[in-house]
């Protein structure tokens, strides 16, 4: 050993550091070097400890928790988030959409889906089964799937001076629809029950009103 | 600064460069006997906590200062046993029994083992990773997290205080002569 750098060593010859050293060389040896390799190889062997995995999995929870009462209550609120004048909006757009597809290239329906039950659809969305007593003169086409239309539940109607689109609301949810100044549609409301029913075609067709008429809650 | 994951093999091969020097610093703190148990609880807490290893640092300074930290809770915990950390040492009559200080005596002298005992642990690990090892002081500084200097003063203080814990230097036998010294095991 090299004493020469030991500060500590301002008495070189004291015969107890001699001694001292010897003791604890003895006494203090480190186990061989492969030895401590083994403490770190465990180490890297070793399982995540339990307590890390129950805070994971309460975290887990936790998130799937959150996430599913951010989920409904953004469905809840999905309708107020839009006033009268963006929902109207939204309706003109669908319903421009809807009337411009209705028939494809192929002759083949694609804006509404016919085989989608309208009632049932209702009765999923407000808990009402809102029928429809089609005439002659006046079809359901079928339940629009386009682009959004809010909370409502939408149809395209088929009568003799045009289509029309229906947009059906819970009456809680219903922010009092209006069209855009700009917009060259018109727009019916009949409120039935619980449920708010829009009518909106073409400002050249007669009052869309008549088709409202048609619906009527099922038993 | 990045970081970079640390392998299973640059782990273990820290602890064949580092070992020996951690398992001294592990006695100093907690003592022999329990120096590889405490080495295997901070090389788990180390590989636990390797996403905090900052890639391109000294692995030996930040594996002993896990050693450092595990050791000072683990003495904690053990506080009404250790007389280590007292602030003043104990009279003779005051001292109990070196088997309840959590700290196998082996083969010290008593007087010896009484007397390292009773320096911090900074002074104890600086004296014996430079006495057992022949550690320059530039090292022992980094993997105690002090200045070059303030090691060495450790070291010194340390050294003074055991010569003092021994017989007068006329009295004392070579380091061979066991017998002239009490020993307790």
């Amino acid at each position: 050993m090299n004493h020469d750098d030991d500060p500590a060593n301002e008495r070189l010859d004291d015969p107890r550091d001699a001694q001292i050293y010897a003791l604890l060389r003895d006494a203090y040896a480190p186990p061989p070097a492969d030895v401590l390799v083994a403490a770190a190889t465990a180490a890297t062997r070793t399982p995540p400890s339990v307590v890390w995995q129950w805070w994971l999995a309460a975290a887990a929870l936790l998130l799937t928790v959150g996430t599913w009462f951010l989920l409904r209550h953004d469905q809840v609120q999905q309708a107020k988030r839009h006033d009268g004048t963006e929902l109207g909006a939204m309706w003109a757009a669908a319903y421009q959409h809807a009337v411009a597809n209705r028939d494809g290239a192929d002759g083949k329906r694609f804006c509404c889906d016919p085989s989608l039950d309208f009632c049932g659809t209702c009765e999923q969305r407000f808990a009402v089964r809102l029928g429809f007593a089609g005439q002659a003169s006046v079809q359901l086409r079928g339940c629009y799937c386009g682009l959004p239309t809010g909370a409502s539940v939408a149809a395209l109607v088929d009568t003799q001076h045009g289509p029309v689109g229906v947009f059906v609301l819970s009456r809680d949810q219903d922010p009092g629809a209006c069209l855009p100044a700009d917009c060259s549609l018109q727009l019916a409301r009949r409120e039935l029950g619980s449920l708010v029913l829009y009518g909106l075609a073409d400002a050249r067709q007669p009052d869309p009103s008549e088709p409202l008429a048609q619906f009527a809650i099922a038993p | 600064m990045t970081t970079a994951p640390l392998a299973a093999d640059e782990f273990t091969a820290a602890f064949a460069r580092h070992g020996r020097p951690l398992w001294l610093l592990a006695a100093a703190w907690v003592g022999r006997g329990d120096a590889q148990d405490l080495v295997q609880e901070a090389a788990r807490i180390a590989w636990q906590k390797r996403a905090t290893f900052t890639a391109g640092s000294e692995l030996g300074a930040w594996l002993a200062q896990i050693v450092r930290h595990t050791g000072a809770n683990w003495r904690r915990k053990r506080r009404p046993l250790v007389s280590g950390d007292c602030p003043e040492p104990l009279a003779p009559t005051e001292r109990p029994p070196l088997g309840l200080l959590g700290i196998a005596s082996f083969d010290l002298p008593d007087e010896l083992h009484r007397a390292l005992q009773n320096l911090p642990e900074v002074a104890r690990a600086a004296l014996l990773l430079h006495v057992v090892l022949d550690l320059p002081f530039a090292t022992i500084a980094t993997m105690l997290d002090i200045p070059e200097n303030t090691a060495q003063s450790h070291a010194r203080r340390a050294r003074l205080a055991l010569r003092e814990a021994l017989a007068p230097a006329n009295d004392l036998p070579a380091a061979s002569a066991g017998p002239m010294l009490r020993r307790s095991r």
